[in-house]
């Protein structure tokens, strides 16, 4: 197949962490392709000239999340227990895993995206701060807020 | 947090490679309808001599503005011919890039107008060329990392150009475009204008060429011309909301005619088709 310097090395850096952050988000694999290929080619459409590699990626994680809530989708809407049943289930081989997972899902969908930043994407504050365009006080706090609640949640599934 | 469970959780969620390889397919199509980063010319530009002082004045005269010819007048004309020449030239393969530079700058700069001039166009070359090189590190790391090998890599025949334009250059002014370019990524070329009045080695502005109204006599040209340029039944067209808005740090060349020449950058008043836009800027 033909090619592209520029289209292999963006899909080769950044091909895992829009996906996996449009599944955080929506919590659906199909929902996490559409937003997937949504992203990329609004990508290689942009005008915007980035100034550096931080830019870019800051850049990628807002065209990734602002499509994620166009699509009127979200992970709270499905209760967890449907997630076994739907041909798209994830393979928990903990049980760890199913536990945190549905506790994840009881949380609102930006408490799920600085945690998924912060804890996966291994972000500082300073990057989510300047990556969401919000304060990093802003960021702190919702993450504090995220982890109390995901404890309680946890609590909850008899963790 | 069970910041492992999370992290064994989320690295099991992969996207599926067929629909990546979809999405690739798509990108190049979209690609394929916006034209391919623009290479610089390698060839050096001719520089104009203009034997008589008398006959280059009297040339901008009859073709410029009014509101131009006025403001050369203002300076008397010195002995001195100052020329834009190649001040550095290498093209050379370190192994990892080619890199071309075509460096222009102004010769025998002695005056400090003259030689801060060339100090802005040495960093400017400088500061792409490290950040060029730095992009391709980065590149190459990440390719070797995924799996490519440098046999691979090396085919991609990275090539990093630095060159120049001399849009116009007389005895009173010269007008030149420094370009720099990478021919993997399109994204962080620059074009980088120069209009420098030769007397005082001040930077023309649109204001000295055009007058106080210079915005407003721009717009009205550029709207004139975007509306002779549309297509009606065109699906590809300016796009509705552009703003043909000229201000003072609006990009602009001096053509040989001594015309302003307005540079919109790609995307910025029409889809990426049409490349970049220029719209000469003739007398009211």
């Amino acid at each position: 197949m033909e090619s592209n310097a520029y289209i292999d090395e963006a899909i080769e850096r950044y091909s895992d962490m829009v996906y996996q952050l449009a599944f955080s988000q929506t919590g659906s694999r199909y929902d996490a392709e559409d937003v997937y290929q949504e992203v990329f080619l609004k990508l290689v459409k942009n005008r915007t000239a980035f100034v550096s590699e931080e830019h870019r990626k800051a850049w990628l994680i807002r065209v990734t999340l602002n499509s994620c809530h166009s699509l009127w989708r979200s992970i709270c809407r499905r209760k967890a227990h449907t997630l076994e049943g739907s041909g798209q289930a994830i393979e928990f081989v903990l049980p760890e895993e199913t536990q945190l997972y549905a506790a994840l899902c009881k949380l609102p969908a930006k408490y799920r995206m600085v945690i998924h930043l912060f804890y996966y994407e291994q972000m500082s504050v300073r990057q989510i701060s300047q990556s969401l365009g919000v304060k990093e006080t802003t960021v702190r706090s919702q993450l504090m807020r995220a982890r109390n609640m995901l404890r309680v949640n946890l609590q909850e599934e008899g963790v | 947090m069970q910041r492992q469970v999370y992290e064994q959780l989320y690295n099991k969620i992969k996207p599926d490679g067929s629909m990546v390889e979809k999405t690739k397919r798509d990108m190049l199509e979209q690609i394929r309808c916006m034209p391919v980063a623009e290479n610089p010319p390698l060839r050096k530009k001719r520089i104009l001599h203009i034997a008589a002082a008398a006959m280059a004045v009297l040339a901008i005269a009859v073709n410029a503005s009014p509101a131009f010819a006025s403001y050369l007048q203002r300076v008397p004309i010195l002995g001195e011919v100052v020329k834009i020449i190649s001040i550095r030239t290498y093209t050379g393969d370190d192994g990892e890039e080619e890199i071309y530079i075509n460096q222009p700058g102004i010769e025998d700069a002695h005056q400090p107008w003259a030689q801060q001039v060339n100090q802005v166009i040495q960093n400017t070359v400088d500061e792409y060329i490290a950040n060029a090189k730095h992009r391709a590190e980065e590149y190459k790391k990440a390719f070797l990392e995924t799996g490519g090998t440098m046999e691979e890599y090396a085919r991609k025949n990275i090539q990093i150009y630095v060159d120049y334009e001399i849009k116009a250059q007389n005895e009173q002014y010269v007008s030149f475009m420094l370009i720099a370019n990478e021919n993997w990524v399109n994204a962080y070329g620059i074009r980088m204008y120069f209009n420098i009045d030769l007397q005082t080695g001040q930077t023309i502005a649109l204001k000295d060429i055009l007058g106080e109204d210079f915005a407003q006599i721009c717009k009205q040209s550029i709207v004139r011309q975007v509306q002779d340029n549309t297509l009606p039944n065109s699906a590809q067209n300016y796009f509705e909301n552009a703003s043909f808005a000229v201000t003072q740090q609006t990009p602009f060349y001096i053509n040989e005619k001594g015309n302003p020449v307005i540079v919109f950058n790609r995307y910025e008043i029409a889809p990426g088709a049409f490349g970049i836009q220029e719209f000469e800027i003739t007398q009211p």
